[in-house]
């Protein structure tokens, strides 16, 4: 399972009822405007605190069951996957899990 | 402190040509105090002209921008008459033809503001005042932006800057900092006619943005020039030929990223310039703004500034 994790120098302004909101990373010093949809997935990750979220963490967070909804957990994926590519999510890869790769 | 005005040509003229410690003209814009030298005439006659209204800064003033026009030394000077702009004794920019000597300095002291003062928060924005509560227009050239402002400026609003806005970066208000309003092509014409009585300076053609004129600013602002705005309306205009003047609120986070993709050194604020971006978004009503006449644009801002809903 990928988990994901919120970068440490990631700030974001969004104001009530607007469909999108603005994200910055202090260390890159880019800005990002995003859907609000999108917000929603970075406030879920965040919420998980420490602990890098799966999927079905970020789902949970945000109130969806995606359990038997391949097109909800299609669509979420590639939510996450467009925050990971502009950078404002991380991907923590399998072997850096416990019971991954281990060190040699 | 006297006003330029009270100095006569002459007087200017000498100033600008005296060299050393203590030459140059001192004058004071906005928060800054600008030290300039030039032995062309033309450029004296614009500087006694549209800088009538400012301040002189007293001789022991510390200088924030030490700048000259002046013909390039050397084999150039042979050729074709050119005119260069120096800044503590570097060249930043290309020389330019012999006649655009004051565009010039106004483009070069732009360049010093938002090139080096990052005291402040910089913005390519056209900002005036009216009831306490500034008026942003920013917006790229060719946008309509001088020329609303322009014509604000003649309405009851207050000129900040047609061209820069300097946010505190503490609370976030609108500094003055009133220069010659600069007008392009045909922007000339329609302002003439919107505002018959205002003298421009000379009009210098083919320059890298078209045929430019200058006029002062009204002597009030230049006299407001310690008094900040609070933020109160960000509107981005855009000008379109035949369409019906028009304001559409607009989201505050597209507010916020199209400040920042006009602002000067947002970069060097960083984390900073980004809280301090949404602050001032905070307390603005946000919009875009689309005109064809420029009569109808200034009733609808005039609406805007006396707190009526538009």
């Amino acid at each position: 399972m990928t988990a994901y994790l919120v970068p440490a120098d990631l700030t974001t302004r969004h104001w009530e009822g607007e469909e999108t909101a603005v994200v910055r990373l202090d260390v890159q010093g880019t800005t990002h405007l995003v859907a609000s949809e999108a917000l929603a997935v970075v406030q879920a990750v965040a919420s998980c605190g420490e602990a890098a979220a799966g999927l079905r963490e970020i789902a949970h967070a945000l109130g969806q069951d995606i359990t038997d909804d391949p097109a909800l957990a299609a669509g979420l994926q590639r939510i996450i996957d467009g925050l990971v590519q502009s950078g404002l999510l991380r991907q923590r890869p399998d072997d850096a899990e416990p019971g991954g790769e281990q060190p040699r | 402190m006297p006003s330029l005005g009270e100095s006569s040509l002459d007087e200017v003229r000498t100033a600008l040509r005296t060299n050393g410690a203590d030459g140059g003209l001192r004058l004071r814009t906005g928060p800054y105090v600008a030290r300039i030298r030039s032995p062309l005439p033309e450029v004296a006659e614009s500087v006694a002209k549209l800088y009538r209204h400012h301040e002189v800064a007293e001789a022991s003033s510390f200088v924030d921008f030490d700048v000259a026009v002046r013909r390039p030394r050397g084999a150039r000077a042979l050729r074709r008459p050119q005119v260069v702009f120096e800044f503590e004794g570097d060249e930043p920019f290309n020389p330019l033809p012999g006649d655009q000597g004051f565009p010039l300095l106004e483009w070069g002291l732009n360049w010093c503001v938002y090139g080096l003062c990052h005291q402040h928060l910089t913005l390519h924005s056209a900002v005036l005042e009216r009831g306490g509560r500034a008026l942003l227009l920013p917006a790229p050239s060719g946008s309509g932006k001088s020329t609303l402002c322009a014509a604000l400026l003649f309405s009851g609003w207050r000129l900040l800057s047609d061209e820069l806005a300097l946010i505190d970066p503490d609370s976030a208000a609108l500094l003055p900092n009133p220069r010659p309003v600069s007008l392009k092509n045909a922007s000339i014409e329609v302002i003439q006619r919107f505002a018959p009585m205002v003298e421009f300076g000379s009009r210098v053609e083919e320059t890298a943005k078209g045929v430019v004129a200058h006029f002062a600013p009204p002597a009030a602002a230049v006299r407001d020039s310690h008094r900040p705005a609070a933020p109160g309306f960000i509107v981005f205009p855009k000008y379109t030929p035949d369409a019906p003047a028009r304001l559409v609120p607009m989201e505050r986070s597209r507010t916020l990223m199209r400040l920042i993709e006009n602002a000067f050194n947002y970069d060097i604020f960083g984390r900073a310039g980004f809280d301090l971006l949404g602050a001032l978004v905070d307390r603005s009503e946000c919009f875009a703004f689309e005109y064809g006449d420029l009569a109808e644009a200034v009733r609808l801002f005039d609406r805007l500034g006396r707190g009526e809903r538009v």
